[in-house]
């Protein structure tokens, strides 16, 4: 609840606070436009000030209004405050609106030199802003005032500068024109130069022709002035008649307007000039009777002071010495008080501080500039390092994961080859594996066909009374080549069936065979020596296979063909190689004479197959047969 | 901008040691498995060596089986000749 009304109290003071801003701002506004109830207005508006924004705004107003009703001294002393408040605020804008009206002030009194000095305060205050228009307005205006003063050359120098700046006008360029177009050529027609300043002159008509004639009237009355002093009195007067006619319907509508009484003054001083240069002194009279009146309601010591002079001609051409001399001597006096040579002084020395400021700040200017585009360099080049060495940064990056990428493919690559391989070779194993069981299956079927071959031919010698003694042998033949081939096929699977054979499982075997071979041949004496370091020695299954076959046929040929009664199996160390010998006390041969049978090239094949050496020794005294592998 | 610059480097440079580390852990892991593939590569080669002896083994007793069959159906052949001619003459007798 008490936040609602609080909130409704400061919607309520928000509200007052704006509605009193409002007021303060309308009381001004009726203060500005009112006739005659002004004082009223701008004394309710000060009872109104709440702030000093409201305290700039009064100020400004009375300072504007003064000027629009010719109340000098008023308009320069509120324009002072009204700076004073403007500058606190920041207000630049209108700082320059008001340095304007005290320079006409002061222009209307004649004080040039104060008239500048506000003019360049104001010059200086718009362009620190770069605001277009005033400094446009303003050197227009202080070439103007050079003018007033007489001081041509400068007023020329100030009104070229107005003109280029006109033309360089981004908003509105027309009237900036016309203004600085006009004040250049009144500077050239009062230095003498006619020539120009009909140039300068036409070249305005020809700005303002078919667009708004009705501004013109300043601009034919300087053409007419220009005729006039080139005595030119027709074509004068007729230029002179053209802008009193627009001043007088200009008038109508701002009856009040100094500046119309300024242009009437100066309209009718020419025309009288005219009048009694072709010896009209009563048309004179009367158009210098309109002259005065004229300039003396335009409040302007500039006018007066024309008035006088041309007054004073007038009165010597009709050689009415007493007025004469009264008007020369009014003409003198508004000369001098307008034209001391103190103001001249003061306009050098105003004139020199301006210029000096100005190169000053332009020089400040060109120093920040230079400064600035010194940082901007700076700047620049650490930009451009710091984005080197960010763009670094990143290549290397990028680099980094490109090349982890590349590593991560090869990888991939190497990875599926081994996988590939990998797969290879379990195939080739399986395969070998069926080939093994099949070869397996067919030996037990072999195995077990000749076991029925066997028993089938033991059957027959037993079942049958066999006399045929040949028959019997034959018989006999076939089973025990029977027997041999199953003791064949189960030495082959037993090496089949182990993976490794050591010298220990060859020792074993060959013993077996040794006992059978004794059952055979009982005067044989066996005998197998084996290194004991040797026994664990282990062979894979075609070494083991080949070294027992070889000894094996080694045996047999010892037993069957070199009738040996001792037959001796040595295995032995011999360097970093096995020795095996197979010795026998046989008959032996020759075996550079004795061509090599089936069995011996099968034993020396087997060997080498092994990668072994395999030799054959044997003469009268036994045979030995040598392998090292 | 210095201060964006420097800070911008920094994590340009943790990202890098990131990366850097990254591929050094990926390629350790890698190794690794590289390692085991080749140690099962062993395996099976060892294997299929074995094997192939024993084929080789296979194949050899094939040949002599081969070689036993023939010899063994000439024997019977023989036996049976000499059987027949006993038999024959014996019926003639």
């Amino acid at each position: 609840m008490k936040k609602i009304v609080l909130f409704y109290i400061f919607i309520f003071l928000f509200l007052q606070n704006y509605a009193q801003n409002q007021d303060i701002k309308k009381i001004l506004g009726k203060a500005f436009t009112s006739k005659d109830s002004s004082d009223y207005f701008f004394k309710k508006a000060k009872q109104s000030i709440k702030n000093p924004a409201d305290e700039a705004e009064y100020y400004f107003c009375k300072n504007a209004r003064c000027n629009d009703y010719g109340i000098l001294d008023s308009t320069i002393i509120y324009g002072k405050i009204a700076i004073e408040k403007f500058k606190k605020l920041n207000n630049f804008n209108s700082m320059c609106y008001v340095y304007n009206n005290i320079a006409k002030s002061f222009n209307k009194q004649g004080k040039y030199d104060q008239a500048i000095e506000a003019l360049i305060e104001g010059l200086k205050v718009a362009e620190s802003t770069q605001n277009e228009y005033w400094i446009n307005y303003l050197t227009t205006y202080i070439s103007l005032n050079y003018h007033d003063f007489e001081s041509y050359e400068k007023g020329v120098f100030y009104g070229l500068k107005a003109v280029e700046l006109a033309k360089k006008a981004k908003k509105d360029p027309i009237p900036k024109l016309d203004f600085a177009l006009n004040t250049l050529a009144i500077n050239y027609d009062d230095w003498n130069k006619p020539e120009k300043a009909l140039f300068y002159h036409y070249k305005n008509v020809a700005l303002r022709t078919g667009k708004d004639t009705m501004n013109n009237s300043s601009t034919y009355n300087n053409i007419g002035n220009t005729l006039l002093k080139q005595k030119k009195f027709a074509t004068a007067q007729k230029w002179f008649n053209r802008s009193l006619k627009i001043t007088e319907i200009n008038l109508k509508d701002k009856p009040k307007n100094d500046y119309y009484f300024y242009e009437f003054s100066t309209i009718y001083n020419s025309l009288a000039s005219i009048a009694y240069q072709l010896d009209d002194f009563e048309k004179a009279e009367k158009l210098f009777v309109k002259a005065e009146a004229f300039a003396k309601n335009s409040k302007s010591a500039e006018k007066l002071r024309d008035y006088y002079a041309n007054f004073y001609l007038f009165n010597k051409k009709r050689k009415n010495l007493e007025k004469t001399i009264d008007s020369q001597e009014k003409y003198l006096e508004l000369r001098d008080s307008v034209f001391k040579t103190e103001r001249a002084a003061k306009f050098e020395e105003l004139e020199t501080k301006y210029q000096t400021e100005k190169k000053e700040k332009e020089l400040l200017e060109s120093k920040a500039q230079i400064v600035q585009k010194d940082y901007e360099n700076k700047q620049k080049n650490n930009q451009f390092i710091i984005v080197s060495i960010l763009a670094l940064g990143f290549l290397a990056i990028g680099y980094l994961v490109y090349r982890q990428q590349k590593q991560k493919n090869q990888q991939l690559a190497q990875e599926n080859d081994l996988k590939l391989a990998i797969e290879k070779i379990e195939n080739q194993n399986k395969m070998q594996e069926q080939r093994l069981r099949i070869s397996r299956d067919l030996h037990d079927n072999i195995g077990s066909q000749l076991t029925f071959i066997i028993s089938s031919v033991d059957n027959v010698k037993y079942g049958f009374d066999i006399t045929n003694e040949k028959l019997d042998d034959k018989l006999t033949n076939i089973s025990s080549f029977a027997k041999e081939t199953i003791l064949e096929l189960r030495d082959t699977i037993w090496a089949m069936n182990s993976n490794e054979i050591a010298f220990e499982d060859l020792e074993i075997r060959i013993n077996n065979f040794i006992e059978k071979a004794k059952l055979s041949k009982e005067n044989i004496s066996f005998s197998f020596a084996i290194d004991e370091n040797l026994k664990q020695q282990k062979l894979s299954s075609v070494e083991g296979m080949n070294i027992y076959r070889t000894i094996q046929e080694a045996i047999n040929n010892a037993i069957k063909y070199a009738e040996a009664d001792i037959i001796s199996v040595i295995i032995k160390q011999q360097a970093n190689q096995t020795a095996i010998n197979i010795k026998d006390n046989g008959k032996g041969f020759d075996p550079e004479t004795t061509e090599k049978g089936n069995g011996l090239k099968n034993m020396q094949k087997r060997i080498e197959e092994i990668g072994g050496e395999f030799s054959l020794k044997s003469g009268v005294n036994g045979t030995n047969v040598g392998i090292l592998i | 901008m210095l201060y964006f610059t420097f800070l911008m480097l920094m994590l340009m440079g943790i990202v890098f040691l990131m990366l850097v580390k990254q591929n050094n852990i990926k390629k350790i892991a890698f190794l690794k498995k590289i390692q085991s593939l080749e140690q099962k590569i062993a395996v099976l080669t060892k294997k299929l060596e074995s094997q192939s002896l024993k084929v080789k083994l296979a194949d050899d007793l094939k040949v002599s089986i081969k070689q036993s069959n023939k010899k063994l159906a000439s024997k019977i052949v023989d036996a049976n000749l000499e059987m027949f001619q006993e038999l024959y003459s014996k019926k003639n007798l």
